[in-house]
């Protein structure tokens, strides 16, 4: 009877040692993803608070991070110093048509150099990533020129045609092209299946991680652009709106309100995007992962 | 040098080469015929005014259109920063795109005088009875003075640095803010005792480029740039930045900075300016144009002139802002005659009081303070103080300012090496380094712009 009495606190402890240990790491873990995800969203939090909150509430220390005197008024007020309705649609399309042609533009490319069996593929390959490696500054002047030489100076297209095939995505798309067996191709093409088959219904869903995340790079960096959308473009209602946002704001008199709204409206299509498209790009990663 | 710091001066002599290469074969920028024009001429203004300003130049655009309605329309746009517009306007001449009308900033004035691509201001003003050339406080017409004498463009936004005072925390350090300090070494002083009497940040600066340095070398009646300043007949091939009174007030600057006295706001005026609206800081030094945001009520602050760092007789203070460039090449006679009264137009009395009122710039025409909009603005005292500090500050070289085209370069070579001067590093060899780096940046440019 003494043996179990005495052994019985050593094993409780031996039970319970892990326990609390596990109880602490894991308290330890949530306490760090909930400040990871303070730090994360704090940012937005603030871009969406402000842009519905009055400037002269904001500059009150913490009772401007408080939701408490919402309002739609930087939002209307960003709307009548530029026409950010315009500029918004514009963005859309400009994204649109950027992503739309340098995925197909990278695919083609990538497809034929892979593919193909063309000579001097390898050496037209390093002149292609090349490229990759000439700062951006040293062409702008010659791109600029050439837009106004075909007469596009302050069009949507102008916007968008210097970037429609890009080194990177062709080489993305070549790499993941790469682990394609040959074999596989020979026997779909021997099956009567054409080059736009074969890349619509075996190469893609194959190559769909690399589909994704060129298609996201993409968009996000058309959103997002904002000096060569400026240099090509004049008039308001052909710019986008990051080019029109950045009127809104000023050095010395910002109304932080106002710039808060134009930010709010130029994230949240980006965060709506992310948000969608990360279930996908989620999904494409480990599809095919296990044989 | 930085990556970027050598990319955009590359840029810049490139710009520089391209500009002068392609003089003379440049086409017109706006669709009206040079030889035909006969009916309304149509400008193309390219600007750089963001926020209230914006609001405010294109209300002025639209007063000007109705004005001339039938026969001239001037078409507005917006091109980011100065130097964004800079890199804009290189490739704009290359393709025969330029606007009509440019708005450039202060320092990009050896630049702009350098391309050869826009028309003296004087050679439409020497044509015109009607306009007076003493309209313009004397600084202002030395700033933009061509080597003719006359104006190389029309001065539109003014601005200059002046010392803002928080009442309520100099009150507390039990000093008098309406008899504030009027050296360099005073605001040094006053900085201390408001630290100490209620911990709150003495003072701070605008750190974002190295006007405040110019500024501070101006009002001891130095030069920034050697030989005077770039307003001879010679070129400028080096900055001036180890004189004993600039190591002198560098020294004590670096003081504060390094016992936290003062805040380093770093590249962010923004949020120097909100630091001190929001009661953080005892004193700041900054440009005019932060007045309606550093002080919205119009009572907490008191404006006071910007400090001497010597009492030589030539001392003052630079301005800052932009201005106005006609285009030449590719442009009629009539566009550029439509040009001439737009911008008369903005340098008209009236449109300078209201533009004045309405962001914090300083008026330009020294008759803007007789309408009835100027003399509102003028009711407020820290409003005088400012317009008096422009009217008296005498023309000399040291304060009409450095001119180089290599200026925007060369300013964040300067701000660099004082950022490390703030961190502790040893200030006549950190400063006589910069000197060197300088040189080599406006020798290049020099070269490239032959």
């Amino acid at each position: 009877m003494a043996a179990p009495t005495l052994l019985a606190p050593a094993l409780q402890m031996k039970r319970r040692r892990p326990a609390t240990r596990s109880r602490l790491r894991d308290a330890f873990l949530y306490a760090w993803l909930v400040a990871a995800v303070i730090v994360v969203c704090f940012p937005l939090y603030y871009i969406f608070e402000g842009a519905l909150t009055p400037t002269a509430w904001l500059d009150r220390g913490l009772e401007g991070l408080l939701p408490i005197h919402l309002t739609l008024d930087n939002v209307v007020r960003a709307t009548q110093v530029i026409p950010l309705g315009q500029q918004f649609a514009n963005s859309i399309v400009v994204t649109f048509s950027q992503t739309l042609l340098q995925v197909t533009i990278g695919i083609s490319a990538a497809y034929a150099l892979v593919f193909c069996g063309l000579r001097g593929t390898r050496a037209l390959f390093l002149v292609l990533l090349s490229s990759m490696m000439v700062p951006a500054e040293t062409t702008l002047i010659a791109n600029y020129l050439t837009i106004s030489s075909w007469h596009l100076i302050d069009t949507l297209p102008a916007v968008f045609l210097p970037f429609v095939a890009s080194a990177l995505s062709i080489f993305l798309f070549r790499q993941a092209f790469l682990s394609f067996p040959g074999e596989l191709r020979d026997a779909a093409l021997l099956d009567g299946a054409g080059h736009f088959r074969f890349i619509r219904s075996m190469l893609l869903p194959i190559a769909r991680p690399t589909l994704i995340s060129v298609t996201l790079v993409s968009a996000t960096a058309a959103w997002n652009g904002f000096f060569w959308p400026l240099l090509v473009t004049n008039s308001p209602e052909n710019r986008t709106v990051q080019v029109g946002i950045a009127q809104l704001s000023s050095a010395e008199a910002a109304d932080v309100g106002v710039v808060l709204a134009g930010a709010a409206m130029v994230t949240l299509p980006v965060l709506v995007v992310v948000l969608v498209a990360q279930r996908f790009l989620a999904g494409g990663i480990t599809a095919g992962a296990l044989k | 040098m930085s990556t970027r710091t050598r990319t955009r001066l590359a840029l810049t002599a490139a710009g520089v080469v391209a500009l002068l290469a392609t003089s003379g074969c440049a086409a017109s920028g706006s669709d009206a015929d040079p030889a035909t024009a006969s009916g309304p001429v149509t400008l193309t203004f390219w600007h750089e005014m963001t926020g209230p300003a914006a609001t405010e130049l294109d209300a002025l655009v639209a007063q000007f259109n109705t004005q001339e309605s039938g026969k001239i329309t001037v078409d507005s746009s917006f091109q980011g920063t100065y130097a964004d517009a800079q890199t804009k306007y290189t490739a704009s001449v290359q393709s025969g795109t330029t606007p009509d009308v440019l708005m450039m900033n202060d320092i990009s004035t050896g630049f702009m005088v350098d391309s050869k691509k826009t028309v003296p201001l004087s050679s439409f003003t020497d044509a015109d009875p009607s306009f007076q050339d003493d309209s313009f406080p004397p600084i202002v017409s030395a700033y933009y003075a061509d080597a003719s004498g006359g104006l190389a463009a029309m001065p539109f936004a003014v601005s200059q640095p002046v010392l803002y005072l928080d009442r309520a925390l100099v009150a507390r350090a039990g000093l008098d803010a309406d008899a504030p300090p009027t050296s360099l070494a005073d605001v040094a002083s006053w900085a201390e005792k408001i630290h100490a009497a209620t911990g709150a940040y003495g003072m701070t600066m605008n750190m974002s480029d190295s006007w405040m340095l110019e500024e501070m070398s101006a009002s001891g009646g130095e030069n920034f740039c050697t030989p005077d300043n770039g307003r001879g007949a010679d070129r400028v091939t080096e900055l001036q930045l180890t004189s004993p009174t600039q190591v002198s007030f560098m020294g004590r600057l670096q003081q504060l900075f390094q016992d936290g006295t003062a805040l380093n706001p770093g590249t962010d005026n923004a949020s120097m300016v909100s630091a001190f609206a929001s009661g953080k800081v005892g004193m700041m030094l900054t440009s005019t144009g932060a007045y309606t945001t550093a002080d919205p009520t119009k009572a907490a602050s008191k404006v006071a002139a910007f400090p001497t760092t010597s009492d030589a007789s030539d001392a003052g203070v630079v301005i800052g802002g932009n201005a106005l460039w006609i285009s030449g090449d590719g442009h009629s006679a009539a566009q550029q005659q439509a040009a001439y009264e737009f911008v008369t137009f903005l340098h008209s009395a009236e449109v300078q009081a209201a533009w004045a009122s309405a962001t914090g710039y300083l008026a330009s025409n020294t008759a803007a303070a007789a309408t009835t909009t100027g003399s509102q603005w003028l009711s407020d005292p820290n409003v005088t103080t400012m317009a008096d500090q422009l009217a008296n500050t005498p023309a000399s070289i040291a304060s009409a300012g450095c001119r180089t085209g290599a200026f925007p370069t060369v300013r964040a070579t300067v701000i660099g090496a004082f950022g490390l001067v703030v961190e502790g590093a040893d200030v006549t060899a950190t400063m006589s380094d910069a000197e060197s780096k300088a040189a080599d940046q406006i020798s290049a440019y020099n070269t490239a712009a032959g």
